[in-house]
């Protein structure tokens, strides 16, 4: 049982990680061809995974409304109201068919727009409270943030020209350096956990705990 | 209460504030003022990636944003179909539609009704000139294999023709038969192209960018990995003029510099308020 649930898959990851790392480097029509094969499984995979996905929201929500659990039952029938016919509509004559297109477009699209929407006036009261000049890196966090605002806003340049000028100084300089700094830091990471998953001391995403 | 105790309550501040927001944004949506928009670099490289096309060459365009975004990338998609339909009349190139997220097809349906339809954009012959090879998920392992293998993922089209059977798909075998990769970036996984295509293959890269995303493309612009950037509605706004077929980005533009004005107002109130305030604190005590 160890071996299936613990070693198999970490032997499994580092074969088809190494492989796929080797096929990437060397420029070997053969061995590219079968590293294009494993990324192709991996594709199917990932619909598989998609596939799980819509079950298991099924299933949980069913089981909500089936056991009619207080204060969510309602919100449960809800998904599933609108869940079964769409998939079953969408199985039947395809997701892009006039009743589905319809449902996006006069439904979830102005329901999504707004969920976004609704974060202008979010910014709007938190810049009232935020950006108080009460010490030294409020002062620079406000007069960043100053600059960018009127480096993206048309009306900036027609104030002043400065404006832009200093906004997009702070934009391509101060703040891509800053960028680069943490993406850097985040490949760096990302090997690093890589080499972990190898070794088998970080077993998490191979779905058993946490550290080895 | 009296008034200026009302004004001092946070509440009552913050519904004043998120009611002028309403008012200030609304403006220019019904009387736009027209503020000049200075057409910046990422932009013009954008619309000359395009421009520069040739006859032959191919083009392949991930459609992937969804409803959220519309807001800011919508008015560039729009554009954009524009352009590509526009140059079509005079450049005999080849156009590959996908997505690969699965809001991508209702997207591009928007954006092609709001430039007028398919029957009014000029894409050439369907099958010879474009096709359009629907959703597909599996995300950068999917982009990774079309690298070496175009037509290892996508068998059919959207509306279920083998690829085999589409003159402009047997065409491409791998990644270096394509001339210009256009992709929008709202996050996620959409960075793919520029890891598996542009970069390993020195393949041209521009994207449609969301406005929280500007500073990470920024980034791949200065070390000329991304050729060109369409950055959220400034950037449409931009493109627009550069196509000289204004729309709802350049009126929408209006409202970005009302509203950006206006937090710097709300500001500049917030630190009036608290230095009045414990300014007043410090003499009470």
């Amino acid at each position: 049982m160890s071996f299936v649930r613990k070693d198999l898959p970490l032997i499994i990851f580092g074969a088809v990680s190494l492989y796929l790392i080797g096929a990437w480097f060397i420029d070997y029509k053969p061995l590219t061809d079968l590293g294009s094969r494993i990324l192709q499984i991996g594709t199917i995979a990932a619909a598989f995974a998609l596939t799980l996905g819509a079950v298991n929201l099924f299933r949980r929500h069913f089981r909500i409304f089936q056991k009619r659990n207080k204060g969510e039952w309602y919100w449960s029938a809800y998904v599933l109201i609108l869940f079964v016919p769409l998939t079953l509509w969408g199985i039947a004559f395809g997701s892009q068919e006039t009743v589905n297109n319809w449902v996006y477009q006069n439904v979830y699209s102005p329901l999504d727009s707004a969920m976004w929407g609704i974060l202008a006036p979010y910014i709007v009261t938190a810049s009232f409270r935020a950006f108080r000049l009460k010490n030294v890196e409020s002062v620079i966090l406000t007069a960043t943030c100053f600059f960018v605002l009127l480096l993206n806003a048309p009306v900036g340049s027609t104030i002043w020209a400065g404006f832009p000028f200093i906004g997009n100084w702070i934009n391509v300089y101060v703040q891509t350096a800053g960028v680069i700094s943490f993406t850097i830091g985040v490949a760096i990471g990302t090997i690093s956990l890589f080499i972990r998953t190898l070794t088998g001391r970080e077993t998490a995403s191979l779905g058993y705990g946490g550290q080895g | 209460m009296s008034i200026i105790k009302k004004l001092r309550d946070y509440e009552t501040q913050r519904a004043l504030l998120i009611a002028f927001f309403f008012v200030i944004v609304a403006v220019p949506y019904i009387k736009p003022i027209g503020l000049p928009v200075p057409i910046t670099d990422p932009t013009r490289n954008f619309y000359n990636a395009i421009q520069d096309l040739k006859p032959g060459n191919i083009v392949v365009i991930d459609w992937n944003f969804g409803a959220a975004n519309w807001g800011e990338m919508g008015a560039g998609s729009v554009a954009l179909l524009k352009q590509l339909s526009q140059l079509r009349t005079t450049v005999d190139y080849k156009i590959v539609f996908l997505a690969t997220i699965q809001d991508g097809p209702y997207m591009l349906t928007r954006s092609v009704g709001e430039a007028g339809g398919w029957d009014t954009l000029n894409f050439g012959t369907y099958g010879t000139d474009w096709v359009y090879l629907g959703f597909m998920t599996g995300g950068e392992p999917m982009i990774a294999s079309m690298a070496t293998d175009f037509n290892s993922i996508y068998k059919t089209d959207y509306q279920g023709t083998p690829v085999t059977q589409l003159p402009l798909m047997t065409k491409i075998k791998d990644v270096k038969d394509i001339s210009l990769i256009i992709s929008f970036h709202q996050g996620g996984d959409a960075d793919k192209y520029r890891k598996q295509w542009a970069v390993p293959y020195n393949i041209p890269l521009i994207m449609l960018v969301q406005g929280i995303q500007v500073p990470t493309i920024n980034m791949y612009i200065k070390a000329g990995q991304v050729k060109g950037m369409i950055a959220s509605i400034r950037g449409a706004a931009e493109y627009e003029l550069l196509l000289g077929k204004p729309y709802t980005a350049l009126i929408s533009t209006d409202a970005l510099s009302t509203s950006h004005l206006y937090v710097i107002v709300v500001m500049i109130l917030g630190n009036l308020g608290y230095f009045l305030y414990t300014g007043k604190k410090k003499g009470e005590s």
